[in-house]
């Protein structure tokens, strides 16, 4: 997560973390909690305040005084096709425009939703899977693009000879997130250009489920609903555009990082293979112990104090997921990988008012997929050292290759 | 045990049906929180208890 903000004096204290050392990303909880033990909040080298204990991470996150971080402001736009697109999204907006965005679009994803689309779910994983089985081997990074892209194209209803066109263009929509493409011309051009394509498939979906609803979230969302309020068009578009890049990246390096962790805890795939059942705390621990989303971000509605730290309005503050799950202030035996914890868990996915949408969704996925990896070989195992890729705030690897033997 | 569902602070995350879905449930057109068992039998009252804490904005209570 980038600013181009300049750090406050009253931060110069703060314990450095810093992100832009490509060491600190070899052993990131390592580098966290060096930070983490010395105070609640520490400074990256970017100038970015950031949120590192459970407590504070809780607080802010679920404070109504705080406010979703501009992103794009943050990495030095404001103005342009992008800027406008994420100031359309649910994202971009506070109670009650945010709490009517979130109902309207919340009818796709509830629990009971969800629950029938798993078995496009299952099915897609089990296609993913039989090739890896049948050759012995699977590459994680294969995997886990396949999977997310044709479960979203499949829930979205994205036919499949036009799920790759969508990876490279939502690829070059999420580059607008960084501050060397948003400083380049030729980036900022490219960004937009994705987006209006983006944009254009969004609309032409809309017009078709329209006309001929079918069992996906596009017809969900674009269905008459009597006596109730709906989305406009122009939501409808900006919100499909959201949903395609807001589960992409995330929901490959979620699904990287379960896989790379049943190989490394067979004792805990073995309980898995036992009890499938365990496939939904598994997911929870997953996402508790190696979130993919290492931090979001959130601003102070006005200038405000925590543990005598101030905090200046529209100032954004990295509030680091990664570091909270391994506070031992808030979690017992926090650097352990145990999927029978009792205690509270997945805080992957966020708190407060902007708890992820897609949540239930990217748990079905998981839980398919941890299910699946788990029943249906007999042992998964690492060929070789894990190393995450650094500087990413999406979390994930190069490359991983894992032996499978089928059950 | 009672169960009280600020259905105006809720938004619809669902973590709560995840978590003991036989006392809780989502409305169809908006997802916002049902309580299907406000006064929920023993054998749920930890899957309750873990769905008040998993509510991601404080929107269950117990009395």
């Amino acid at each position: 997560m980038e600013s181009t903000f300049a750090p406050l004096p009253a931060h110069a204290d703060l314990p450095v973390v810093p992100l832009g050392d490509a060491a600190a990303w070899v052993d990131l909880h390592a580098t966290l909690a060096a930070a983490r033990e010395a105070s609640p909040f520490g400074i990256t080298d970017a100038g970015l305040p950031v949120a590192l204990r459970f407590a504070e991470v809780e607080y802010i996150l679920k404070s109504d005084q705080f406010e979703f971080g501009d992103l794009i402001a943050a990495v030095g736009q404001t103005e342009g096709p992008f800027y406008d697109w994420w100031h359309e999204t649910i994202s971009a907006f506070n109670p009650p425009a945010h709490t009517r965005l979130r109902r309207l679009l919340a009818a796709a994803f509830t629990a009971r939703r969800v629950n029938d689309l798993r078995p496009t779910i299952r099915r897609v994983v089990e296609d993913a899977l039989e090739p890896c089985l049948e050759r012995g081997y699977m590459d994680i990074v294969d995997f886990a693009h396949v999977l997310p892209m044709r479960i979203m194209g499949g829930v979205l209803g994205i036919p499949r000879e036009d799920v790759t066109v969508f990876d490279t263009l939502t690829d070059q929509l999420a580059s607008g997130f960084n501050v060397a493409t948003s400083k380049d011309p030729v980036g900022v051009a490219n960004v937009n250009s994705a987006l209006k394509e983006l944009q254009e498939y969004a609309a032409e979906m809309v017009r078709d489920r329209r006309a001929h609803p079918k069992d996906d979230i596009v017809s969900t969302l674009v269905q008459e609903r009597d006596g109730i309020d709906r989305l406009t068009d122009a939501e409808l578009v900006a919100h499909i555009v959201f949903m395609i890049f807001a589960g992409h990246d995330t929901t490959k390096g979620a699904t990287q990082i379960a896989t790379m962790l049943l190989a490394k805890h067979p004792d805990q795939t073995a309980l898995i293979r036992e009890n499938p059942d365990l496939s939904g705390a598994a997911v929870d621990e997953v996402m508790r112990y190696e979130s993919p989303v290492v931090m979001t971000t959130r601003q102070p509605l006005a200038d405000l104090e925590i543990e005598g730290v101030p905090f200046v309005q529209g100032r954004p503050i990295g509030v680091v997921l990664v570091s909270a799950a391994r506070d031992p202030r808030g979690f017992e035996r926090a650097d352990q990988f145990d999927i029978c914890r009792t205690e509270r868990r997945a805080i992957g996915f966020g708190s407060g008012i902007h708890f992820c949408l897609g949540a239930n969704l990217a748990k079905a996925e998981l839980q398919e997929a941890v299910r699946g990896l788990a029943t249906r070989t007999a042992s998964i195992e690492l060929t070789h050292d894990v190393a995450w890729q650094p500087f990413k705030t999406l979390r994930g690897f190069d490359e991983l290759r894992l032996a499978v033997t089928p059950s | 045990m009672k169960v009280h569902a600020d259905r105006g602070r809720c938004v619809a995350a669902g973590q709560c049906i995840l978590a003991a879905p036989e006392v809780f449930d989502q409305a169809e057109e908006d997802g916002i929180v049902i309580v299907r068992l406000p006064e929920p039998p023993a054998e749920a009252h930890r899957a309750v208890r873990d769905a008040v804490r998993d509510c991601p904005v404080r929107a269950l209570s117990l009395s």
